[in-house]
């Protein structure tokens, strides 16, 4: 099984996680709410991993379990949902997100930690855990680089660059109004580009 | 950040930039450094499942499966349109069974149900016996059936009889005077019970706390 530190640094992204299914969502919809499990299997397949990404930036290690509860629900309410690939992805992620706000309820006196990684990754320097990503060019490594900045940031460039959803179906998500949403994505974006250009900085007097 | 240098405006993605990151069109060539790092990082971000990510497939269909067939036993054994409409009925049925019983029970305790149902409720969890009106005068050694009372009978009850006799025994002059009780021992009861008021024609004093050891109802 290939892992994500196998993968050379100049791995080709042939596609994006999000969004494989397009045209044929509607018939691949339509037969898993039929109860067709080759189908129900196609959307999973199209839709867990980026959702599994988000949910281990937001719940850490209990992300699988998350996501099992989630996929779960939609197995039993994927009859009654109408709406094409952005609405299942946002229905998708909205549950995933209730789900860790419940999970984190029920925590009380001990909150969930965005991400275990992420925390041990703040420790350390910034530029190094720049450089790491850079190095490793892992997407583990990269979403642990994200998660390092203020949760609304990540959580909002998570959305629209991993679950590929656009403003308005974000701000529904987390229950912002779009115009906070883009904010806080181009803030964060702004902070990233920020650490990169110095630790790419550095790299480059290093070589030199 | 306060510990990064100041970079300058260049170096960082301007609206129309970040926007096109966010949507996955990158940057192009002659981006910045910084730019270019950030737009390969949102790629590796997004970059397309791991094994790994898919492992779990399996039990995901199968939990969908289970889920389904749930869900079609369901909609299968109950109609949605009916089932509420049935639960509503049972309800109101149980609720006026409840209210039905409850009164009853109150009046039977009472003993103001009319008398076929008062002797049924008497005989059935001890309510008082029915009533029946002050009798009329009748000659002493009469016959103690009485019109409309059905029910008990002194020749049927050993203990009326014998309370009979000894009442009559009780009086000086034999004569039969109504109304005047005399307390005497239940026969059937060995003396344990408490004592009886019997009126001389035979029949038990209309009493609330005799009327509850009637032997009728033994």
């Amino acid at each position: 099984m290939l892992r994500y530190w196998d993968l050379p640094p100049d791995w080709p992204d042939a596609r994006s996680v999000a969004g494989v299914l397009e045209a044929e969502f509607p018939g691949v919809l339509r037969a898993a709410a039929l109860g067709d499990e080759r189908a129900f299997a196609r959307l999973w397949r199209d839709a867990h991993p980026p959702l599994l990404r988000y949910l281990r930036m937001l719940a850490g290690d209990a992300a699988e379990d998350v996501a099992s509860e989630v996929w779960l629900e939609v197995a039993r309410k994927l009859a009654r949902f109408r709406g094409g690939e952005p609405e299942f992805r946002g229905w998708l992620f909205t549950l995933g997100r209730r789900r860790v706000i419940d999970l984190r309820r029920y925590a009380g006196r001990h909150p969930v930690r965005l991400t275990a990684d992420a925390g041990e990754l703040d420790r350390p320097a910034v530029e190094d855990t720049a450089a790491t990503a850079l190095e490793r060019l892992s997407t583990e490594a990269a979403l642990a680089l994200i998660a390092t900045l203020p949760s609304e940031q990540a959580e909002v460039i998570v959305l629209r660059v991993v679950a590929g959803l656009d403003v308005g179906h974000v701000a529904r998500i987390v229950g912002k109004r779009p115009g906070a949403v883009r904010v806080a994505a181009h803030r964060g974006l702004r902070t990233l580009a920020a650490r990169l250009s110095v630790s790419a900085g550095r790299a480059q007097g290093v070589t030199r | 950040m306060p510990n990064l240098p100041r970079l300058s405006t260049r170096q960082l993605p301007d609206a129309a930039s970040a926007e096109g990151l966010l949507a996955g069109r990158g940057v192009g060539p002659e981006a910045p450094v910084g730019q270019q790092a950030l737009a390969r990082l949102l790629e590796i971000a997004a970059s397309p499942a791991i094994d790994w990510e898919l492992a779990d497939e399996a039990a995901a269909v199968a939990a969908f499966a289970r889920a389904t067939s749930l869900a079609g036993c369901r909609s299968a054994g109950a109609r949605p349109g009916i089932v509420p409409a049935a639960r509503s009925l049972a309800r109101l049925a149980l609720a006026l069974t409840a209210c039905v019983t409850a009164l009853g029970g109150t009046a039977a305790v009472a003993g103001t149900l009319p008398a076929p149902i008062q002797e049924l409720a008497h005989v059935t969890f001890g309510a008082p016996a029915p009533h029946h009106g002050v009798p009329a005068p009748r000659p002493a050694g009469g016959s103690s059936r009485q019109p409309g009372h059905q029910g008990i009978q002194a020749k049927d009850q050993p203990g009326l009889q014998e309370a009979r006799v000894q009442s009559q025994k009780a009086l000086p002059d034999g004569s039969a005077q109504d109304h005047q009780k005399v307390p005497i021992r239940r026969a059937r009861s060995g003396g344990q019970a408490g004592h009886q008021e019997i009126n001389q024609a035979g029949r038990p004093a209309r009493h609330p706390e005799a009327s509850h050891d009637h032997p009728a109802g033994r």
